[in-house]
């Protein structure tokens, strides 16, 4: 089952993401609509994409009361409902991310839904800072990465 | 109307006014945006004779179809007037999220006219625009004034402003925004000081809709992916540790083993990696979009941004600091220059084209695209950079991209039928305002 996996440090605050993710959605190019947003602080240094991430113990699926949020059973994706949402705007207030937005043009939740299995945001990425991958393996770069770093560390202070 | 918004806001200045007005289909469809709509807006309305610091003069702000669409590279607005000390035209295309934002507030461009007697700032948001007193960010650098104009607009707002330059006139003050690309040489900021506008302020939520989504996507797509195999081999002078100038580019299969990787970039850009070689020294030539990390960003990029902050264009000011005294504390000639304060210029050598481009804020480096075709030397080169300017594109695209792809783009976005002889029609078209208007 795939997973958005997010490396900040790959970030360049292009905002391709957003545009990718609103014109999939909502067919047109409007930051504003998209399902993800890339946050930029530090006088424009930092930026890193933000995003539902798909919580196996999600916050908004409990906390809704009109259980308008479920599960996709074929991508893991945490749905809404847009007919059954009474839009309490619950599902915003409870995620730890701030992953879920709310559209005040199409007065409705914005929640990632993966895109049915292709997400837009992760083919747009031009450097790698949103990457859909597996979710038992997301983080082998990292490891990799780790892990020679370690290597290097450890060679020079033997020699 | 797709790609365009096909409207514009008239803002003058001394009685306030703001009129929300139609751009014709005939004008966009022959001058596109950007460079083509201003210089075109500009040479209808403001006299050749008009006194650049005068209320007669223009300043207007123009975006192209496809600012702020999935166009590779595609963040690219221009301010277009006439500067001291002649009153030559000038031109500069600048990245950032700012053109996007005014895009999505539903107006392509803005004319400013006259001269406001008090400072103010124009907040332009979802169709509406209003002119708010500016006084309380006079004389405040370029970081802290977005800052109080955020905390009192739309955190998600862009801010294009000038700094203590631009109030005091400073004939190489520029017009900047959140990126820190600013709009180069000519002193642009001096104008729009001259006019007490410190900032102009927009936001948006106005989605931008493609005539062809399904067309426009697959070229942009093919474009991106493109680009991921190409780096984009600069050559050119460097002139400090973070400021380089590119002279010369092309896109050049990416080396191997190399991971595109890269730490900044403005809106909308899809260049993957870069490499800079000193044309001068025969130096050996660096990777540029290679991975340096967040931290090193602010202090490799602190000269530059302290020029800029204060509404100075660095390579300008620099020259001018640097003639001025080999002994004087650095810090305190940049603000002294800043503050209007008279200093001996040096001689130019380059043949001063009005037509400037902010730099590329990649990976902690300011690149100033100053690729000489682009004054006019080649002919071919210096229409595909008119194009790119006026459809809000990067002028770095210039290196890989033709005439027929920039077609196929604008056709998809906008529903009019551009082909490649069209789009080569709008550059010479550009080309001849510029040479009736200056």
């Amino acid at each position: 089952m795939g997973v958005l996996i997010i490396a900040p440090e790959n970030c360049t605050n292009c905002h391709s993401c957003e545009l990718a993710c609103s014109l999939f959605h909502e067919e047109e190019f409007n930051p504003a609509r998209a399902r993800l947003e890339v946050k930029t602080w530090d006088e424009n240094t930092h930026s890193a994409a933000v995003m539902c991430m798909q919580c196996e113990e999600a916050g908004c699926m409990a906390i809704c009361p009109a259980g308008a949020i479920s599960e996709d059973k074929a991508t893991g994706a945490r749905l809404v409902n847009q007919s059954k949402c009474i839009k309490c705007r619950m599902c915003i207030q409870i995620c730890p991310f701030g992953g879920n937005f709310f559209d005040v043009r199409g007065h409705k939740i914005l929640k990632c839904d993966l895109c049915s299995g292709d997400p837009q945001c992760a083919s747009v990425c031009p450097s790698g800072a949103i990457v859909y991958g597996e979710r038992s393996t997301a983080n082998v770069e990292k490891r990799r990465m780790a892990a020679a770093k370690l290597k290097a560390i450890a060679s020079e202070a033997r020699h | 109307m797709f790609g365009w918004r096909g409207r514009l806001l008239r803002v003058n200045l001394t009685s306030g006014f703001i009129n929300n007005e139609v751009l014709g289909p005939a004008v966009i469809r022959d001058y596109l945006g950007g460079r083509g709509l201003g210089i075109y807006l500009h040479a209808k309305e403001t006299s050749v004779s008009a006194e650049p610091l005068g209320a007669e003069n223009n300043l207007i702000f123009a975006t192209g179809p496809l600012t702020g669409t999935l166009a590779p590279n595609g963040g690219r607005y221009t301010v277009v007037t006439r500067t001291p000390p002649v009153g030559a035209l000038m031109a500069a295309s600048i990245s950032g999220k700012w053109g996007p934002q005014l895009k999505l507030a539903g107006f392509d461009a803005i004319i400013f006219e006259g001269r406001s007697a008090a400072p103010v700032y124009l907040w332009v948001n979802d169709g509406k625009a209003e002119l708010r007193t500016a006084a309380h960010t006079t004389g405040k650098p370029v970081a802290e004034t977005m800052e109080l104009l955020l905390k009192e607009t739309d955190p998600r707002a862009a801010v294009s402003c000038i700094g203590p330059a631009g109030e005091n006139h400073v004939d190489c003050a520029v017009i900047v925004n959140e990126s820190f690309s600013a709009s180069g040489k000519n002193g642009a900021g001096a104008v729009m000081g001259s006019k007490n506008l410190k900032a102009v302020v927009a936001c948006g939520t106005e989605g931008l809709r493609m005539a062809d989504q399904a067309k426009f996507l697959k070229s942009a797509m093919e474009l991106r992916s493109f680009m991921k195999s190409r780096a984009i081999a600069i050559k050119g002078a460097r002139e400090h540790d973070s400021v380089l100038t590119a002279d010369n580019l092309a896109w050049e299969p990416v080396p191997a083993g190399v991971r595109p990787a890269r730490t900044r970039g403005c809106f909308g850009c899809a260049t993957s990696f870069s490499s800079f070689t000193p044309s001068d020294d025969g130096g050996k030539g660096f990777p540029l979009l290679g991975g340096s990390p967040h931290s090193e960003l602010r202090e490799r990029l602190g000269q530059y941004r302290s020029f800029v902050d204060l509404g100075l264009d660095f390579t300008s000011a620099r020259a001018i600091v640097s003639l001025a005294g080999k002994n004087g504390n650095q810090d305190e000639l940049v603000r002294k220059l800043a503050s209007g304060e008279k200093f001996e210029r040096p001689q130019n050598k380059n043949s001063n084209s009005g037509m400037d481009r902010g730099p590329c804020m990649a990976a902690g480096f300011a690149i100033y695209p100053r690729i000489p075709a682009a004054d006019g030397q080649d002919e071919a080169l210096s229409d595909l950079m008119a194009v790119l300017d006026s459809a809000g594109l990067c002028p770095f695209l210039c290196g890989g991209i033709g005439m027929g792809t920039v077609a196929e783009l604008l056709s998809a976005a906008t529903g009019v039928a551009f082909s490649q002889q069209d789009v080569s029609q709008v550059a010479q078209r550009i080309s001849r305002s510029i040479r009736w208007t200056a």
